[in-house]
């Protein structure tokens, strides 16, 4: 390039072999410089076509500011920014979304909206779930700690896609708490007018302001945006890859609801506590896997190798192929301990009814009734950090959080 | 356009302004903000996630980039190299997104027109809007059927000097539009946006549906702008320049309000009723040319708030001059100024003092820009602020579009041609005379002519029948032609093996009777007269009158309801 490289924002104008487009830098490929025209429609120009890039201005485009509008003293409800799409901005020199560690911009007309609660806003990490690890979620549930001894309760902006498992996590590292925990997140980026940030972050902060000793999650309960829902989060799963009520609470009712202007309705929740306690370790040595038509035995003692426990996503009730019992049966007696979920997602493991069932107890296996897969792939790191190898399979049963439904009511299968 | 049901259960929604790529919010996103309205969308049969904003798009459709690659090829247009779908922020909840789809196909071309060359300033592939069906102020109800459905945008240059010659341009353009259309049963809608400036920033009027009622909005704009420009004359000969604050009083509790049918009745429901005083306005709100009154009514209406009675208005509404000084004196007015009232809900109060001294300062700063709505008698409506550069930021959900050489190759046999050529490409081809031609293509019938030249296998007889037989029985019998149960008897009649006349004979009898073909195929006056029939009817006729060349086809009519061949009955009578 002529005059050297422009950076995003720069008026440059272009020189083609027919003629010159005059406009603002955006973002350039191998093969094409992208432009923002004075239309405001972004272009690519072909680089072979190119005489020459001039620069005209450089850029000018207002500095982002890091002001907290809203803020308040006094008790209230902080924001835990983890990342994910919520604390996302489109990165215009990208195209893509990407997290943003302001969030002041992104929704200072929602916390400002908040005029009876003081809202404390920090970042704790800065990145989307699918890159949350277990280190990263006890870094959060210590920061929730230290949050919980200060405010009424807490928010925590996190990615959608694994907000499930962190949520639960954090939910088994708490064992006491003040006040409630929720997680929030978007379908939408908060770039789109449609977003459905907006309304989620509102909810949370509103769930958030009554005492409970829950973790759950505030997403919407519907398609429109005068509707959203609290769920256990021990009991919510991520159910669609793109709806903005992607999250369902599986065969339990959600603890809170918010439709239209009303107050918040909450039911039967668990209470909170005197003081906040958490047991912050856990075993990162699990491993989850999907049972399907042609795993062989093999695969899965492969699989297995340097874990401590696996949990196993059956069929059904909570089988796998009669071919692999024998495996499991080795991966037990070595000392890794083998826990049976339902690819159903709904519904119990009953390892009585058949006789794959039968056979799998014989060969050590646990079924642990309705839990759901991920939460117990996350419960059996909190147990196996936390209690003694023989106390595994007692724990595993204790029902801690609400993530062993008693009895089904067999409602909320939809 | 098809009807498609609803579909699933409707969604409520409410869109927030967000700032662009730039780091800038645009005016109209940032005014459709204060209006604070939520919204209700009906899905239907042909929608889908996409449309509830519940999923990432799929690429453009690939034959609507087609359409838009032959009509910039038509035009001359440049198409660009690498094409970026962009989100144009639109948040008066026609898009459930919040914006609308829309990418930049090609740049530059021109129209030939009675006046030389108008430039193409680009050729745009958009997404249309979802349909409105009700607006209750506080909610707005759409209908998903139209949404993403996809439309071209194609924006000229201001090169056109006059409403005809912009009417003519219009019309060039659509044709290379339906040129590409022809083979389609349904003309595709075509919508003008007419930009005009008369000095005073640029108007946009957005959805003039007839080019026809191009003449109109720009005529009512030029007469609409000079009465604002004499408007504002008075009102600085009045008033310093800066015009004050308009300050708003509740009155319900005035003397008045209870003479007002009108008002007492909105008081009774929840209503409030305000008053205002408009510094130096007196007989500028509704006075000849000068209508301040629509310019203040409009804005409030587009925030929800109605049923404006202005002073120039009265006495009337059931109020007279004891009232007009009522009000005068509570808001300390003098003769020059003008004052207005209004019924309202509480809520709404604090708005309407700074929409109507906005409105105003706009007007005295003589920047007129904005968009504007055309309505059916011509006259044109506020609608929103003009938007900008400002709302637009990339899709970023899809990547960009390039399109191949290989493929802008194989589309050069199919672009359009413009209406001259096309019409007398289509003359020729079917040997039809270039005037014929022209009407068939310019009153859209060519999809009923190609039907008709299928059934009747002759060019030059199914345009005699489109221009002719059709619209003149049509004319006569006050009924309109049902276009299948033609094409059904005109094929009986061709199994018989019937002569023209016969044909068109039998089409009449079709339009006129209304029974089905085969009835209408299977009547005795549609049986065209063989050669001894007709001899025999005019044998039959010699017995009581002199028939002659002159008289025969006279007198057979009066014998028959059949169908006859004329030069064959001449040459019975010597």
């Amino acid at each position: 390039m002529a005059s050297g490289e422009p950076e995003f924002g720069d008026s440059i104008s272009v020189e083609t072999d027919s003629g010159t487009y005059s406009g603002i830098f955006v973002h350039q490929e191998p093969d094409f410089i992208f432009i923002k025209l004075g239309s405001g429609y972004n272009t690519g120009i072909s680089r072979s076509r190119i005489r020459k890039v001039k620069l005209v201005q450089k850029r000018n485009v207002p500095e982002e500011t890091t002001k907290v509008d809203g803020r308040k003293d006094g008790k209230g409800i902080a924001i835990l920014s983890t990342g994910g799409t919520i604390s996302s901005r489109v990165d215009y020199s990208t195209g893509g979304v990407k997290p943003s560690s302001t969030m002041d911009r992104l929704y200072s007309e929602e916390l400002s909206r908040m005029h009876t609660v003081p809202v404390h806003y920090s970042s704790v990490s800065n990145i989307l779930s699918e890159n949350m690890t277990p280190e990263l979620w006890v870094e959060l549930a210590r920061s929730i700690k230290k949050s919980l001894d200060r405010e009424e309760g807490v928010v925590v902006f996190h990615g959608t896609d694994t907000m499930s498992y962190t949520s639960s996590a954090v939910a088994f590292m708490l064992r006491e708490q003040t006040g409630t925990v929720v997680f929030t997140g978007s379908q939408r980026s908060p770039d789109r007018p449609s977003s459905d940030a907006f309304v989620n972050i509102e909810s949370s902060i509103r769930f958030a302001s009554i005492r409970m000793g829950e973790v759950g999650i505030c997403m919407h309960g519907s398609l429109s945006d005068d509707d959203s829902v609290l769920l256990r989060s021990v009991r919510a799963r991520k159910m669609h890859s793109s709806r903005r009520d992607a999250f369902r609470s599986i065969e339990f009712p959600p603890i809170g609801e918010i439709k239209g202007n009303s107050e918040p309705v909450v039911t039967s929740f668990l209470p909170a506590g005197e003081s906040n306690r958490i047991m912050d370790k856990l075993d990162p040595d699990v491993g989850m896997l999907y049972f399907n038509p042609t795993l062989s035995g093999e695969d899965t003692e492969r699989f297995v190798e340097g874990k401590k426990a696996v949990v196993i996503m059956g069929t059904g009730l909570g089988h796998v192929a009669e071919r692999i019992i024998p495996s499991i049966e080795k991966i037990t007696r070595s000392g890794v301990k083998v826990v049976m979920t339902s690819q159903c997602i709904g519904g119990i493991v009953d390892l009585n009814v058949y006789s794959t069932g039968k056979r799998l107890i014989k060969a050590g296996a646990l079924g642990l009734g309705n839990i759901l897969p991920e939460v117990a792939y996350v419960k059996a790191m909190f147990v196996l950090a936390n209690y003694g190898s023989d106390e595994f399979e007692d724990m595993m049963r204790t029902n801690m959080r609400g993530e062993i439904l008693e009895r089904n009511l067999g409602g909320g299968f939809s | 356009m098809e009807n498609h049901g609803e579909y699933g259960e409707p969604v409520r929604r409410r869109l927030r302004v967000v700032t662009g790529e730039m780091g800038r919010s645009d005016i109209a996103a940032i005014y459709e903000g204060e209006r604070n309205r939520s919204f209700r969308y009906s899905g239907a049969t042909n929608s889908c996630l996409v449309e509830m904003d519940e999923e990432p798009p799929g690429m453009p459709n690939r034959k609507a980039l087609e359409t838009g690659l032959l009509v910039s090829m038509g035009l001359g247009s440049k198409v660009m190299d690498a094409m970026q779908v962009m989100r144009k922020i639109v948040v008066d909840g026609s898009n459930t997104a919040g914006f609308q789809r829309t990418m930049l196909v090609s740049m530059g071309g021109t129209v030939q027109s009675c006046h030389g060359d108008v430039a193409i300033s680009s050729v745009c592939l958009e997404e249309d809007s979802a349909r409105k069906i009700s607006d209750s102020g506080g909610e707005v109800n759409y209908s998903l059927d139209r949404l993403g459905t996809p439309l071209l945008e194609i924006s000229t240059e201001p090169d056109m000097k006059d409403p005809d010659h912009a009417m003519e341009v219009a019309r060039k353009i659509s044709f290379l539009v339906k040129e590409l259309s022809m083979l389609r049963r349904g003309a595709d809608s075509i919508r003008q946006d007419v930009n005009l400036s008369l000095g005073f920033g640029r108007v946009e009027i957005k959805g003039v549906s007839r080019i026809s009622q191009i003449r109109d909005v720009v005529n009512y704009e030029i007469t609409r702008q000079k009465g604002i420009g004499a408007a504002m004359e008075v009102l600085e000969s009045r008033v310093n320049k800066d015009f004050p604050e308009v300050k708003v009083h509740e009155v319900s509790g005035l003397k008045f309000v209870s003479r007002s049918r009108k008002l007492a009745t909105s008081v009774e429901s929840g209503s409030i009723v305000i008053a205002g005083l408009l510094k130096g306005m007196k007989g500028l709100l509704r006075n000849g040319e000068m209508w301040l009154g629509r310019e203040i009514a409009d804005v409030l209406k587009q925030f929800g708030i109605g049923g404006m009675i202005h002073s120039d208005e009265l006495p009337g509404y059931g109020l007279g001059e004891e009232d007009i000084e009522e009000v005068r004196n509570f808001l300390e007015g003098s003769g020059e100024d003008a004052f207005f009232i209004i019924a309202t809900n509480p809520s709404k109060v604090d708005e309407i003092g700074s929409l109507i001294t906005r409105r105003i300062r706009k007007l005295q700063s003589r920047d007129l820009s904005e968009t504007r709505g055309p309505k059916d008698n011509g006259e044109t409506y506020f609608l929103r602020p003009l938007a900008g550069g400002e709302r637009m930021y990339p899709e970023t959900d899809l990547p960009f579009i390039v399109v191949g050489e290989n493929e802008m190759e194989s589309l050069k046999e199919r672009v359009p041609i413009g209406e001259e050529r096309y019409v007398s490409s289509f003359a020729e081809s079917h040997g039809l005379s270039t005037q014929d031609s022209r009407t068939i293509i310019e009153k859209e019938l060519l999809d009923t002519f190609q039907d008709l030249e299928k059934v009747t296998g002759d060019p030059r007889f199914a345009s005699r029948l489109i221009l002719q037989i059709i619209p003149d029985t049509s004319r006569k019998t006050g009924k309109e032609p049902i276009y299948a149960d033609i094409m059904e008897v005109i094929r009986l009649c061709r199994e018989m093996e019937w002569p023209r006349y016969a044909v068109e004979n039998a089409v009449s009898l079709q339009i006129s009777l209304g029974r089905t073909p085969g009835e209408v195929a299977g009547m005795k006056e549609a049986m065209p007269l063989n050669g001894k029939e007709l001899q025999a009817a005019i044998e039959e006729i010699r017995k009581s009158e002199e028939v002659t060349r002159k008289n025969v086809i006279f007198l057979l009519k009066k014998k028959t309801m059949r169908p006859f061949d004329a030069s064959e009955a001449m040459t019975y009578v010597a």
